[in-house]
Protein backbone atom coordinates (compact mmCIF):
# COMPACT_ATOMS: atom_id res chain seq x y z
CA UNK A 1 0.00 0.00 0.00
CA UNK A 2 1.28 3.30 -1.10
CA UNK A 3 1.86 5.56 1.74
CA UNK A 4 0.23 8.94 1.52
CA UNK A 5 2.85 11.54 2.07
CA UNK A 6 0.31 14.08 3.20
CA UNK A 7 -0.81 17.46 2.03
CA UNK A 8 2.01 19.24 3.76
CA UNK A 9 4.57 17.28 1.82
CA UNK A 10 2.86 17.83 -1.51
CA UNK A 11 2.56 21.54 -0.95
CA UNK A 12 6.14 21.78 0.12
CA UNK A 13 7.27 19.88 -2.95
CA UNK A 14 5.16 22.05 -5.22
CA UNK A 15 6.60 25.16 -3.72
CA UNK A 16 10.23 24.26 -3.67
CA UNK A 17 10.33 22.36 -6.89
CA UNK A 18 9.42 24.21 -10.06
CA UNK A 19 9.29 21.00 -11.99
CA UNK A 20 6.81 19.45 -9.66
CA UNK A 21 4.79 22.63 -9.58
CA UNK A 22 4.65 22.78 -13.35
CA UNK A 23 3.58 19.15 -13.53
CA UNK A 24 0.89 19.78 -10.97
CA UNK A 25 -0.46 22.75 -12.85
CA UNK A 26 -0.35 20.82 -16.09
CA UNK A 27 -2.56 18.13 -14.61
CA UNK A 28 -4.96 20.57 -12.95
CA UNK A 29 -7.87 21.64 -15.17
CA UNK A 30 -9.63 23.68 -12.53
CA UNK A 31 -10.35 27.42 -13.04
CA UNK A 32 -9.41 27.41 -16.71
CA UNK A 33 -12.80 28.79 -17.73
CA UNK A 34 -12.49 31.40 -15.07
CA UNK A 35 -9.18 32.58 -16.45
CA UNK A 36 -10.52 32.67 -19.98
CA UNK A 37 -13.58 34.56 -18.87
CA UNK A 38 -11.53 37.08 -16.96
CA UNK A 39 -9.45 37.71 -20.06
CA UNK A 40 -12.59 38.07 -22.11
CA UNK A 41 -14.14 40.47 -19.62
CA UNK A 42 -10.99 42.57 -19.66
CA UNK A 43 -10.91 42.71 -23.44
CA UNK A 44 -14.59 43.59 -23.52
CA UNK A 45 -14.04 46.34 -21.00
CA UNK A 46 -11.26 47.84 -23.11
CA UNK A 47 -13.48 47.69 -26.17
CA UNK A 48 -16.31 49.33 -24.23
CA UNK A 49 -14.06 52.12 -22.98
CA UNK A 50 -12.78 52.68 -26.49
CA UNK A 51 -16.32 52.86 -27.76
CA UNK A 52 -17.31 55.34 -25.10
CA UNK A 53 -14.28 57.47 -25.82
CA UNK A 54 -15.14 57.44 -29.50
CA UNK A 55 -18.64 58.53 -28.57
CA UNK A 56 -17.20 61.28 -26.41
CA UNK A 57 -15.02 62.49 -29.26
CA UNK A 58 -17.95 62.45 -31.65
CA UNK A 59 -20.08 64.26 -29.10
CA UNK A 60 -17.41 66.90 -28.57
CA UNK A 61 -16.98 67.31 -32.31
CA UNK A 62 -20.70 67.91 -32.79
CA UNK A 63 -20.87 70.28 -29.83
CA UNK A 64 -17.91 72.25 -31.16
CA UNK A 65 -19.51 72.62 -34.54
CA UNK A 66 -22.82 73.54 -32.92
CA UNK A 67 -21.09 76.24 -30.92
CA UNK A 68 -19.33 77.89 -33.82
CA UNK A 69 -22.30 77.58 -36.18
CA UNK A 70 -24.67 79.14 -33.66
CA UNK A 71 -22.12 81.86 -32.94
CA UNK A 72 -21.65 82.66 -36.62
CA UNK A 73 -25.39 82.74 -37.13
CA UNK A 74 -25.86 85.03 -34.12
CA UNK A 75 -23.27 87.45 -35.47
CA UNK A 76 -24.88 87.41 -38.91
CA UNK A 77 -28.19 88.16 -37.20
CA UNK A 78 -26.78 91.35 -35.72
CA UNK A 79 -25.17 92.20 -39.03
CA UNK A 80 -28.61 91.92 -40.58
CA UNK A 81 -30.25 93.88 -37.78
CA UNK A 82 -27.65 96.63 -37.99
CA UNK A 83 -27.99 96.77 -41.75
CA UNK A 84 -31.76 96.85 -41.52
CA UNK A 85 -31.58 99.66 -39.03
CA UNK A 86 -29.17 101.56 -41.26
CA UNK A 87 -31.53 100.98 -44.15
CA UNK A 88 -34.49 102.17 -42.10
CA UNK A 89 -32.55 105.30 -41.21
CA UNK A 90 -31.81 105.79 -44.90
CA UNK A 91 -35.53 105.49 -45.51
CA UNK A 92 -36.26 107.99 -42.75
CA UNK A 93 -33.56 110.28 -44.12
CA UNK A 94 -35.08 110.01 -47.56
CA UNK A 95 -38.55 110.80 -46.22
CA UNK A 96 -37.27 113.85 -44.31
CA UNK A 97 -35.47 115.15 -47.38
CA UNK A 98 -38.53 114.53 -49.46
CA UNK A 99 -40.69 116.42 -46.98
CA UNK A 100 -38.19 119.26 -46.89
CA UNK A 101 -38.18 119.42 -50.68
CA UNK A 102 -41.95 119.57 -50.87
CA UNK A 103 -42.01 122.21 -48.16
CA UNK A 104 -39.40 124.25 -50.03
CA UNK A 105 -41.43 124.06 -53.25
CA UNK A 106 -44.55 125.18 -51.38
CA UNK A 107 -42.63 128.03 -49.78
CA UNK A 108 -41.35 129.04 -53.19
CA UNK A 109 -44.87 128.96 -54.55
CA UNK A 110 -46.00 131.28 -51.79
CA UNK A 111 -43.07 133.50 -52.50
CA UNK A 112 -43.85 133.68 -56.20
CA UNK A 113 -47.41 134.57 -55.29
CA UNK A 114 -45.96 137.25 -53.10
CA UNK A 115 -44.07 138.42 -56.17
CA UNK A 116 -47.38 139.20 -57.84
CA UNK A 117 -48.20 141.40 -54.87
CA UNK A 118 -44.83 143.03 -55.32
CA UNK A 119 -45.70 143.97 -58.90
CA UNK A 120 -49.04 145.30 -57.77
CA UNK A 121 -47.42 147.57 -55.19
CA UNK A 122 -47.17 150.22 -57.90
CA UNK A 123 -50.88 150.17 -58.52
CA UNK A 124 -52.69 153.34 -57.54
CA UNK A 125 -54.60 153.44 -54.28
CA UNK A 126 -54.11 149.80 -53.35
CA UNK A 127 -50.37 149.87 -54.02
CA UNK A 128 -49.25 150.46 -50.43
CA UNK A 129 -51.30 147.50 -49.27
CA UNK A 130 -49.69 145.21 -51.84
CA UNK A 131 -46.28 146.52 -50.84
CA UNK A 132 -46.88 145.43 -47.28
CA UNK A 133 -48.11 142.06 -48.50
CA UNK A 134 -45.11 141.77 -50.80
CA UNK A 135 -42.61 142.40 -48.04
CA UNK A 136 -44.46 140.18 -45.60
CA UNK A 137 -44.47 137.32 -48.10
CA UNK A 138 -40.81 137.92 -48.78
CA UNK A 139 -39.83 137.78 -45.11
CA UNK A 140 -42.15 134.88 -44.28
CA UNK A 141 -40.94 132.68 -47.09
CA UNK A 142 -37.33 133.57 -46.39
CA UNK A 143 -37.79 132.50 -42.77
CA UNK A 144 -39.67 129.39 -43.87
CA UNK A 145 -36.95 128.36 -46.29
CA UNK A 146 -34.33 128.96 -43.63
CA UNK A 147 -36.21 126.81 -41.14
CA UNK A 148 -36.59 124.08 -43.75
CA UNK A 149 -32.89 124.13 -44.48
CA UNK A 150 -31.95 124.09 -40.81
CA UNK A 151 -34.37 121.24 -40.08
CA UNK A 152 -33.08 119.24 -43.00
CA UNK A 153 -29.49 119.83 -41.97
CA UNK A 154 -30.14 118.90 -38.32
CA UNK A 155 -32.03 115.75 -39.24
CA UNK A 156 -29.37 114.74 -41.73
CA UNK A 157 -26.58 115.30 -39.22
CA UNK A 158 -28.40 113.30 -36.56
CA UNK A 159 -29.23 110.39 -38.84
CA UNK A 160 -25.75 110.20 -40.32
CA UNK A 161 -24.33 110.35 -36.79
CA UNK A 162 -26.53 107.50 -35.61
CA UNK A 163 -25.56 105.46 -38.66
CA UNK A 164 -21.89 106.12 -37.98
CA UNK A 165 -22.38 104.80 -34.46
CA UNK A 166 -24.37 101.71 -35.33
CA UNK A 167 -21.76 100.86 -37.93
CA UNK A 168 -19.50 99.99 -34.99
CA UNK A 169 -21.99 99.27 -32.18
CA UNK A 170 -23.86 96.44 -33.86
CA UNK A 171 -20.72 94.39 -34.53
CA UNK A 172 -19.89 94.69 -30.83
CA UNK A 173 -23.35 93.46 -29.88
CA UNK A 174 -22.97 90.73 -32.47
CA UNK A 175 -19.65 89.63 -31.02
CA UNK A 176 -21.12 89.55 -27.54
CA UNK A 177 -24.05 87.50 -28.80
CA UNK A 178 -21.76 85.10 -30.67
CA UNK A 179 -19.52 84.73 -27.64
CA UNK A 180 -22.44 84.14 -25.28
CA UNK A 181 -23.96 81.49 -27.53
CA UNK A 182 -20.63 79.75 -28.10
CA UNK A 183 -20.15 79.48 -24.35
CA UNK A 184 -23.68 78.20 -23.84
CA UNK A 185 -23.06 75.55 -26.47
CA UNK A 186 -20.02 74.18 -24.72
CA UNK A 187 -17.09 75.90 -26.39
CA UNK A 188 -13.87 76.23 -24.42
CA UNK A 189 -11.95 79.51 -23.94
CA UNK A 190 -10.54 79.97 -27.37
CA UNK A 191 -7.36 81.88 -26.59
CA UNK A 192 -5.92 79.15 -24.39
CA UNK A 193 -6.63 76.58 -27.03
CA UNK A 194 -5.21 78.71 -29.80
CA UNK A 195 -2.07 79.16 -27.70
CA UNK A 196 -1.62 75.43 -27.49
CA UNK A 197 -2.25 75.12 -31.17
CA UNK A 198 0.32 77.79 -32.05
CA UNK A 199 2.86 76.19 -29.74
CA UNK A 200 2.39 72.86 -31.44
CA UNK A 201 2.72 74.48 -34.82
CA UNK A 202 5.92 76.31 -33.91
CA UNK A 203 7.34 73.21 -32.27
CA UNK A 204 7.16 71.49 -35.62
CA UNK A 205 9.78 73.98 -36.80
CA UNK A 206 11.86 73.60 -33.70
CA UNK A 207 10.68 76.84 -32.12
CA UNK A 208 9.69 76.67 -28.47
CA UNK A 209 7.56 79.60 -27.36
CA UNK A 210 5.20 79.75 -24.42
CA UNK A 211 2.32 81.29 -26.31
CA UNK A 212 -0.48 79.88 -24.22
CA UNK A 213 0.79 81.54 -21.03
CA UNK A 214 1.04 84.88 -22.80
CA UNK A 215 -2.48 84.57 -24.18
CA UNK A 216 -3.84 83.30 -20.87
CA UNK A 217 -2.42 86.39 -19.15
CA UNK A 218 -4.57 88.67 -21.27
CA UNK A 219 -7.32 90.07 -19.04
CA UNK A 220 -10.60 88.39 -19.81
CA UNK A 221 -8.97 85.69 -21.90
CA UNK A 222 -11.11 83.07 -20.24
CA UNK A 223 -14.23 84.96 -21.25
CA UNK A 224 -13.65 84.70 -24.99
CA UNK A 225 -15.10 81.58 -26.56
CA UNK A 226 -15.15 82.44 -30.23
CA UNK A 227 -12.85 84.47 -32.44
CA UNK A 228 -13.35 86.08 -35.84
CA UNK A 229 -10.81 85.17 -38.49
CA UNK A 230 -11.93 88.06 -40.69
CA UNK A 231 -11.52 91.13 -38.49
CA UNK A 232 -12.43 93.59 -41.25
CA UNK A 233 -16.01 92.40 -41.21
CA UNK A 234 -16.07 91.56 -37.52
CA UNK A 235 -15.72 95.06 -36.14
CA UNK A 236 -17.69 97.08 -38.65
CA UNK A 237 -20.76 96.76 -40.80
CA UNK A 238 -18.64 98.25 -43.58
CA UNK A 239 -21.12 101.05 -44.12
CA UNK A 240 -19.73 104.13 -45.81
CA UNK A 241 -21.11 107.44 -46.87
CA UNK A 242 -22.03 107.52 -50.50
CA UNK A 243 -19.53 109.49 -52.50
CA UNK A 244 -21.30 112.79 -53.11
CA UNK A 245 -18.76 114.29 -55.46
CA UNK A 246 -21.61 114.62 -57.89
CA UNK A 247 -24.91 115.74 -56.51
CA UNK A 248 -27.38 112.97 -55.90
CA UNK A 249 -30.83 113.35 -57.37
CA UNK A 250 -33.64 114.90 -55.39
CA UNK A 251 -34.55 114.72 -52.64
CA UNK A 252 -30.97 113.94 -51.56
CA UNK A 253 -29.96 117.25 -53.08
CA UNK A 254 -31.86 120.47 -53.48
CA UNK A 255 -30.83 122.52 -56.47
CA UNK A 256 -29.06 125.61 -55.18
CA UNK A 257 -29.79 127.62 -58.31
CA UNK A 258 -33.48 127.01 -57.84
CA UNK A 259 -33.31 127.90 -54.18
CA UNK A 260 -31.31 131.04 -54.87
CA UNK A 261 -33.77 132.07 -57.53
CA UNK A 262 -36.61 131.25 -55.19
CA UNK A 263 -34.95 133.41 -52.58
CA UNK A 264 -34.00 136.29 -54.78
CA UNK A 265 -36.27 136.81 -57.76
CA UNK A 266 -39.53 137.70 -55.99
CA UNK A 267 -37.69 139.91 -53.60
CA UNK A 268 -35.84 141.61 -56.44
CA UNK A 269 -39.20 142.31 -57.87
CA UNK A 270 -40.34 143.46 -54.47
CA UNK A 271 -37.60 145.98 -53.96
CA UNK A 272 -36.77 146.70 -57.56
CA UNK A 273 -33.09 146.29 -57.22
CA UNK A 274 -32.82 145.75 -53.51
CA UNK A 275 -30.26 143.07 -52.91
CA UNK A 276 -31.24 140.08 -50.81
CA UNK A 277 -28.71 137.72 -49.36
CA UNK A 278 -29.66 134.11 -48.88
CA UNK A 279 -30.45 133.28 -45.25
CA UNK A 280 -28.49 130.07 -45.07
CA UNK A 281 -28.55 127.37 -42.46
CA UNK A 282 -25.35 127.34 -40.38
CA UNK A 283 -25.28 123.51 -40.72
CA UNK A 284 -25.48 123.57 -44.49
CA UNK A 285 -22.68 122.17 -46.55
CA UNK A 286 -21.93 125.19 -48.65
CA UNK A 287 -22.29 128.52 -46.94
CA UNK A 288 -22.65 130.57 -50.05
CA UNK A 289 -25.48 128.65 -51.61
CA UNK A 290 -28.97 127.75 -50.59
CA UNK A 291 -30.31 124.21 -50.88
CA UNK A 292 -28.51 121.05 -49.77
CA UNK A 293 -26.30 118.35 -51.10
CA UNK A 294 -26.97 115.41 -48.80
CA UNK A 295 -25.62 111.89 -48.65
CA UNK A 296 -26.52 108.53 -47.17
CA UNK A 297 -24.84 105.38 -45.92
CA UNK A 298 -24.42 102.36 -48.10
CA UNK A 299 -22.45 99.16 -47.72
CA UNK A 300 -22.21 95.42 -47.55
CA UNK A 301 -21.25 93.76 -44.27
CA UNK A 302 -19.48 90.87 -45.92
CA UNK A 303 -19.03 87.40 -44.61
CA UNK A 304 -17.26 86.57 -41.39
CA UNK A 305 -15.45 83.39 -40.49
CA UNK A 306 -15.41 82.28 -36.87
CA UNK A 307 -13.40 79.75 -34.98
CA UNK A 308 -14.24 78.01 -31.71
CA UNK A 309 -12.93 74.93 -30.01
CA UNK A 310 -13.36 72.41 -27.31
CA UNK A 311 -10.47 71.46 -25.15
CA UNK A 312 -9.24 67.94 -24.78
CA UNK A 313 -10.57 65.78 -21.99
CA UNK A 314 -9.17 62.89 -20.07
CA UNK A 315 -10.36 59.63 -21.47
CA UNK A 316 -12.83 57.54 -19.57
CA UNK A 317 -11.96 54.57 -17.47
CA UNK A 318 -9.05 56.00 -15.57
CA UNK A 319 -6.64 55.10 -18.32
CA UNK A 320 -5.12 58.54 -18.38
CA UNK A 321 -1.66 57.53 -17.39
CA UNK A 322 -1.42 54.11 -18.94
CA UNK A 323 1.58 54.53 -21.13
CA UNK A 324 1.01 51.33 -22.99
CA UNK A 325 -2.24 52.77 -24.26
CA UNK A 326 -0.58 56.01 -25.25
CA UNK A 327 0.77 55.66 -28.76
CA UNK A 328 2.93 58.73 -28.34
CA UNK A 329 4.53 57.78 -25.09
CA UNK A 330 7.30 55.77 -26.69
CA UNK A 331 8.17 58.25 -29.37
CA UNK A 332 11.65 59.55 -29.60
CA UNK A 333 11.54 63.18 -28.41
CA UNK A 334 14.05 64.06 -31.08
CA UNK A 335 11.82 62.81 -33.85
CA UNK A 336 9.97 65.61 -35.58
CA UNK A 337 6.30 64.94 -35.28
CA UNK A 338 4.11 65.33 -38.30
CA UNK A 339 1.85 68.11 -37.14
CA UNK A 340 -0.38 67.89 -40.17
CA UNK A 341 -2.28 65.04 -38.60
CA UNK A 342 -5.84 65.93 -37.79
CA UNK A 343 -5.32 65.29 -34.12
CA UNK A 344 -2.66 67.95 -33.99
CA UNK A 345 -5.23 70.61 -34.74
CA UNK A 346 -6.89 69.82 -31.47
CA UNK A 347 -6.62 72.08 -28.52
CA UNK A 348 -4.20 71.08 -25.86
CA UNK A 349 -3.38 67.64 -27.08
CA UNK A 350 -1.63 67.25 -23.81
CA UNK A 351 1.23 65.03 -24.76
CA UNK A 352 4.72 66.17 -25.41
CA UNK A 353 6.39 63.59 -27.63
CA UNK A 354 8.32 61.21 -25.48
CA UNK A 355 6.91 62.30 -22.17
CA UNK A 356 3.94 60.02 -22.11
CA UNK A 357 2.26 62.17 -19.55
CA UNK A 358 -1.33 61.93 -20.62
CA UNK A 359 -3.52 60.33 -23.20
CA UNK A 360 -6.57 62.39 -23.85
CA UNK A 361 -9.55 62.64 -26.03
CA UNK A 362 -8.48 65.31 -28.48
CA UNK A 363 -10.13 68.67 -28.49
CA UNK A 364 -11.58 70.07 -31.66
CA UNK A 365 -11.42 73.28 -33.59
CA UNK A 366 -14.33 74.18 -35.82
CA UNK A 367 -14.93 77.05 -38.19
CA UNK A 368 -18.02 78.52 -39.76
CA UNK A 369 -18.76 81.49 -41.97
CA UNK A 370 -21.88 83.55 -42.12
CA UNK A 371 -23.18 86.81 -43.43
CA UNK A 372 -26.24 88.87 -44.05
CA UNK A 373 -27.28 89.34 -47.63
CA UNK A 374 -29.92 91.08 -49.67
CA UNK A 375 -33.54 90.23 -49.96
CA UNK A 376 -33.38 88.10 -53.07
CA UNK A 377 -29.91 86.76 -53.56
CA UNK A 378 -26.39 87.36 -52.56
CA UNK A 379 -25.54 89.10 -55.83
CA UNK A 380 -27.62 92.07 -54.82
CA UNK A 381 -24.94 94.15 -53.26
CA UNK A 382 -24.70 96.37 -51.39
CA UNK A 383 -27.10 95.36 -48.66
CA UNK A 384 -27.78 98.88 -47.49
CA UNK A 385 -28.74 101.20 -50.32
CA UNK A 386 -30.52 104.45 -50.90
CA UNK A 387 -34.24 104.66 -50.51
CA UNK A 388 -35.98 105.51 -53.72
CA UNK A 389 -39.69 105.70 -53.38
CA UNK A 390 -40.08 105.50 -57.13
CA UNK A 391 -38.26 102.22 -57.48
CA UNK A 392 -38.54 100.87 -53.97
CA UNK A 393 -34.93 99.81 -53.98
CA UNK A 394 -35.12 98.74 -50.38
CA UNK A 395 -32.53 96.08 -49.88
CA UNK A 396 -33.80 94.52 -46.71
CA UNK A 397 -30.98 92.41 -45.37
CA UNK A 398 -31.88 88.90 -44.44
CA UNK A 399 -29.82 86.27 -42.80
CA UNK A 400 -27.75 83.83 -44.72
CA UNK A 401 -29.57 80.63 -45.43
CA UNK A 402 -28.44 77.96 -43.05
CA UNK A 403 -30.27 75.07 -44.57
CA UNK A 404 -30.75 73.33 -47.85
CA UNK A 405 -34.35 72.86 -48.64
CA UNK A 406 -37.34 74.63 -47.23
CA UNK A 407 -37.92 73.55 -43.64
CA UNK A 408 -41.62 74.38 -43.46
CA UNK A 409 -42.30 72.26 -46.51
CA UNK A 410 -42.20 68.53 -46.71
CA UNK A 411 -38.65 68.57 -47.98
CA UNK A 412 -36.32 66.62 -45.78
CA UNK A 413 -33.79 68.88 -44.17
CA UNK A 414 -30.62 67.64 -45.73
CA UNK A 415 -28.32 70.01 -43.96
CA UNK A 416 -28.47 72.79 -41.46
CA UNK A 417 -24.85 73.69 -41.72
CA UNK A 418 -23.56 77.12 -42.43
CA UNK A 419 -20.48 77.38 -44.59
CA UNK A 420 -17.88 75.11 -43.17
CA UNK B 1 -20.48 -8.54 2.05
CA UNK B 2 -19.55 -5.09 2.80
CA UNK B 3 -21.08 -2.47 0.55
CA UNK B 4 -18.66 -0.91 -1.83
CA UNK B 5 -17.38 2.36 -0.62
CA UNK B 6 -18.50 5.22 -2.80
CA UNK B 7 -15.74 7.06 -4.49
CA UNK B 8 -15.25 10.50 -3.11
CA UNK B 9 -16.29 13.32 -5.48
CA UNK B 10 -13.49 15.54 -4.29
CA UNK B 11 -10.95 13.76 -6.35
CA UNK B 12 -12.84 14.29 -9.61
CA UNK B 13 -12.89 17.36 -11.88
CA UNK B 14 -16.11 16.40 -13.59
CA UNK B 15 -18.52 19.33 -13.56
CA UNK B 16 -15.79 21.73 -12.65
CA UNK B 17 -15.76 23.45 -16.03
CA UNK B 18 -19.52 23.54 -16.09
CA UNK B 19 -19.69 25.18 -12.70
CA UNK B 20 -17.11 27.75 -13.67
CA UNK B 21 -18.84 28.37 -16.98
CA UNK B 22 -22.15 28.99 -15.26
CA UNK B 23 -20.59 31.45 -12.89
CA UNK B 24 -18.48 33.23 -15.43
CA UNK B 25 -21.04 33.23 -18.22
CA UNK B 26 -23.44 35.02 -15.92
CA UNK B 27 -20.67 37.49 -15.19
CA UNK B 28 -19.92 37.86 -18.89
CA UNK B 29 -23.60 38.29 -19.63
CA UNK B 30 -23.78 41.02 -17.06
CA UNK B 31 -20.71 42.75 -18.49
CA UNK B 32 -22.07 42.35 -21.99
CA UNK B 33 -25.46 43.77 -21.00
CA UNK B 34 -23.86 46.73 -19.26
CA UNK B 35 -21.64 47.40 -22.26
CA UNK B 36 -24.60 47.14 -24.58
CA UNK B 37 -26.71 49.47 -22.50
CA UNK B 38 -23.89 51.95 -22.01
CA UNK B 39 -23.01 52.11 -25.69
CA UNK B 40 -26.72 52.39 -26.46
CA UNK B 41 -26.99 55.40 -24.18
CA UNK B 42 -23.70 56.83 -25.47
CA UNK B 43 -25.02 56.66 -29.01
CA UNK B 44 -28.22 58.34 -27.91
CA UNK B 45 -26.17 60.96 -26.10
CA UNK B 46 -24.42 61.78 -29.36
CA UNK B 47 -27.80 61.92 -31.03
CA UNK B 48 -29.08 64.40 -28.46
CA UNK B 49 -26.25 66.74 -29.46
CA UNK B 50 -27.54 66.80 -33.02
CA UNK B 51 -31.16 66.81 -31.96
CA UNK B 52 -30.75 69.76 -29.61
CA UNK B 53 -29.01 71.66 -32.40
CA UNK B 54 -31.90 71.05 -34.77
CA UNK B 55 -34.42 71.91 -32.07
CA UNK B 56 -32.67 75.18 -31.21
CA UNK B 57 -32.17 76.01 -34.88
CA UNK B 58 -35.84 75.41 -35.59
CA UNK B 59 -36.85 77.61 -32.67
CA UNK B 60 -34.50 80.37 -33.82
CA UNK B 61 -35.92 80.17 -37.32
CA UNK B 62 -39.52 79.86 -36.11
CA UNK B 63 -39.93 76.47 -37.74
CA UNK B 64 -42.51 74.32 -36.03
CA UNK B 65 -41.53 70.75 -36.68
CA UNK B 66 -40.46 69.87 -33.19
CA UNK B 67 -42.40 66.62 -33.21
CA UNK B 68 -40.08 65.20 -35.83
CA UNK B 69 -37.04 65.35 -33.59
CA UNK B 70 -38.01 61.94 -32.25
CA UNK B 71 -38.13 60.44 -35.73
CA UNK B 72 -35.09 62.17 -37.09
CA UNK B 73 -32.61 61.26 -34.43
CA UNK B 74 -33.64 58.29 -32.34
CA UNK B 75 -34.25 54.75 -33.41
CA UNK B 76 -36.57 54.22 -30.50
CA UNK B 77 -39.53 56.54 -30.52
CA UNK B 78 -41.51 57.70 -27.54
CA UNK B 79 -38.56 58.08 -25.21
CA UNK B 80 -38.05 61.79 -25.66
CA UNK B 81 -38.44 63.12 -22.15
CA UNK B 82 -37.69 66.73 -22.93
CA UNK B 83 -37.99 68.54 -26.20
CA UNK B 84 -38.53 72.04 -24.93
CA UNK B 85 -37.36 75.50 -25.83
CA UNK B 86 -37.10 78.41 -23.45
CA UNK B 87 -36.31 82.03 -24.20
CA UNK B 88 -33.24 83.63 -22.78
CA UNK B 89 -32.11 87.22 -22.79
CA UNK B 90 -28.74 88.12 -24.11
CA UNK B 91 -28.27 89.88 -20.85
CA UNK B 92 -24.57 90.54 -20.92
CA UNK B 93 -24.74 93.99 -22.47
CA UNK B 94 -26.29 96.59 -20.13
CA UNK B 95 -29.44 98.07 -21.57
CA UNK B 96 -29.45 95.79 -24.58
CA UNK B 97 -32.67 94.05 -23.66
CA UNK B 98 -34.56 97.35 -23.44
CA UNK B 99 -33.00 98.32 -26.72
CA UNK B 100 -34.07 95.12 -28.42
CA UNK B 101 -37.52 95.29 -26.92
CA UNK B 102 -38.01 98.86 -28.08
CA UNK B 103 -36.77 98.34 -31.59
CA UNK B 104 -38.14 94.99 -32.51
CA UNK B 105 -40.58 93.87 -29.86
CA UNK B 106 -38.23 90.95 -29.33
CA UNK B 107 -37.51 90.76 -25.65
CA UNK B 108 -35.83 87.38 -25.86
CA UNK B 109 -32.81 86.95 -27.94
CA UNK B 110 -31.76 83.34 -27.54
CA UNK B 111 -33.68 80.15 -27.96
CA UNK B 112 -32.44 77.58 -25.48
CA UNK B 113 -33.38 74.05 -26.52
CA UNK B 114 -33.08 71.00 -24.34
CA UNK B 115 -33.39 67.45 -25.62
CA UNK B 116 -33.43 64.57 -23.16
CA UNK B 117 -33.74 60.93 -24.10
CA UNK B 118 -34.47 58.02 -21.80
CA UNK B 119 -36.54 57.46 -18.68
CA UNK B 120 -36.46 58.91 -15.19
CA UNK B 121 -36.91 55.64 -13.32
CA UNK B 122 -36.66 52.12 -14.57
CA UNK B 123 -39.53 49.82 -13.79
CA UNK B 124 -41.15 46.67 -15.01
CA UNK B 125 -43.30 48.70 -17.37
CA UNK B 126 -40.40 50.62 -18.84
CA UNK B 127 -39.67 50.09 -22.50
CA UNK B 128 -36.78 47.92 -23.59
CA UNK B 129 -33.92 48.14 -22.69
CA UNK B 130 -34.78 50.17 -19.63
CA UNK B 131 -36.91 47.37 -18.26
CA UNK B 132 -33.67 45.45 -17.69
CA UNK B 133 -32.42 48.25 -15.53
CA UNK B 134 -35.09 47.67 -12.92
CA UNK B 135 -32.62 46.37 -10.41
CA UNK B 136 -30.58 47.50 -7.51
CA UNK B 137 -27.43 45.94 -6.26
CA UNK B 138 -26.55 45.76 -2.61
CA UNK B 139 -25.08 48.96 -1.26
CA UNK B 140 -25.94 50.75 -4.50
CA UNK B 141 -27.62 54.09 -4.13
CA UNK B 142 -30.70 54.70 -6.22
CA UNK B 143 -29.33 57.96 -7.50
CA UNK B 144 -26.45 56.07 -9.09
CA UNK B 145 -28.76 54.25 -11.43
CA UNK B 146 -30.85 57.25 -12.34
CA UNK B 147 -27.82 58.87 -13.89
CA UNK B 148 -27.61 55.99 -16.34
CA UNK B 149 -31.17 56.14 -17.50
CA UNK B 150 -31.22 59.28 -19.58
CA UNK B 151 -28.98 61.52 -21.61
CA UNK B 152 -29.51 65.16 -22.49
CA UNK B 153 -27.89 68.02 -24.35
CA UNK B 154 -28.69 71.71 -24.48
CA UNK B 155 -28.14 73.98 -27.42
CA UNK B 156 -28.79 77.65 -28.01
CA UNK B 157 -29.54 79.49 -31.19
CA UNK B 158 -30.19 83.15 -31.80
CA UNK B 159 -33.65 84.30 -32.76
CA UNK B 160 -32.52 84.63 -36.36
CA UNK B 161 -36.05 84.72 -37.67
CA UNK B 162 -36.36 88.30 -36.52
CA UNK B 163 -33.85 90.36 -38.48
CA UNK B 164 -35.77 93.60 -37.93
CA UNK B 165 -36.63 93.60 -41.59
CA UNK B 166 -39.72 95.70 -40.93
CA UNK B 167 -38.31 97.85 -38.21
CA UNK B 168 -39.87 101.26 -37.77
CA UNK B 169 -37.23 103.69 -36.66
CA UNK B 170 -39.74 106.38 -35.79
CA UNK B 171 -41.78 103.95 -33.69
CA UNK B 172 -38.69 102.61 -32.01
CA UNK B 173 -37.44 106.06 -31.10
CA UNK B 174 -40.81 106.99 -29.66
CA UNK B 175 -40.82 103.74 -27.66
CA UNK B 176 -37.37 104.46 -26.34
CA UNK B 177 -38.32 107.98 -25.35
CA UNK B 178 -41.52 106.75 -23.75
CA UNK B 179 -44.16 108.44 -25.84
Amino acid sequence: MKKDKGIVFRCFRALVSPIHRARALHRDDRAQVMVLTAVMAFVLSILAISTLNTSTMLYNRIRTQNAVDAAADAYALWQARGSNMAQSLNDLHFDINEGATIAAYVACGIRIAGGVACVLQFAPIVGPGFKVACEAACIATKITLTIIEIAQAVASTLILGIQTGLNYVFPLIGFDAANSIAEANGASPVLAGMGDFIENLLAAFGITVDVSSVLAAIPGANLIFVLPLTPSSAFSLNLEKKDNSSDLPAPWSMNSTFMDACNDIPCILASLGRSFTCMKSPLADESDECGWSDTFFTGFPGYTTWVAGKQSQNILGGLTNNKWLNPRSNEDPDVVVNYVNYDEFAFNYGTTPGSGTTFENPGFVAMASSQAFGADDIAKQPVVETSDVGNFKWMRPQLISVHIGDPPSDTVMESMLIWH
Amino acid sequence: MKPRKRKKRFGSDSGQAMTEAVIMLSLLSFVWAMIGFTTFMAANGVQTAGASRLRAWMAGNAVSRSGEIDVFFFHQNGLLMDNSVTDRDLGSVPGLDAFVTAFANDAFFTKHASVQFGVLTAGAGSPYPFSFMDTQFPFMEESLLSGWLNVSTDCEWAHVNNTWANISVAGAISSLLGF
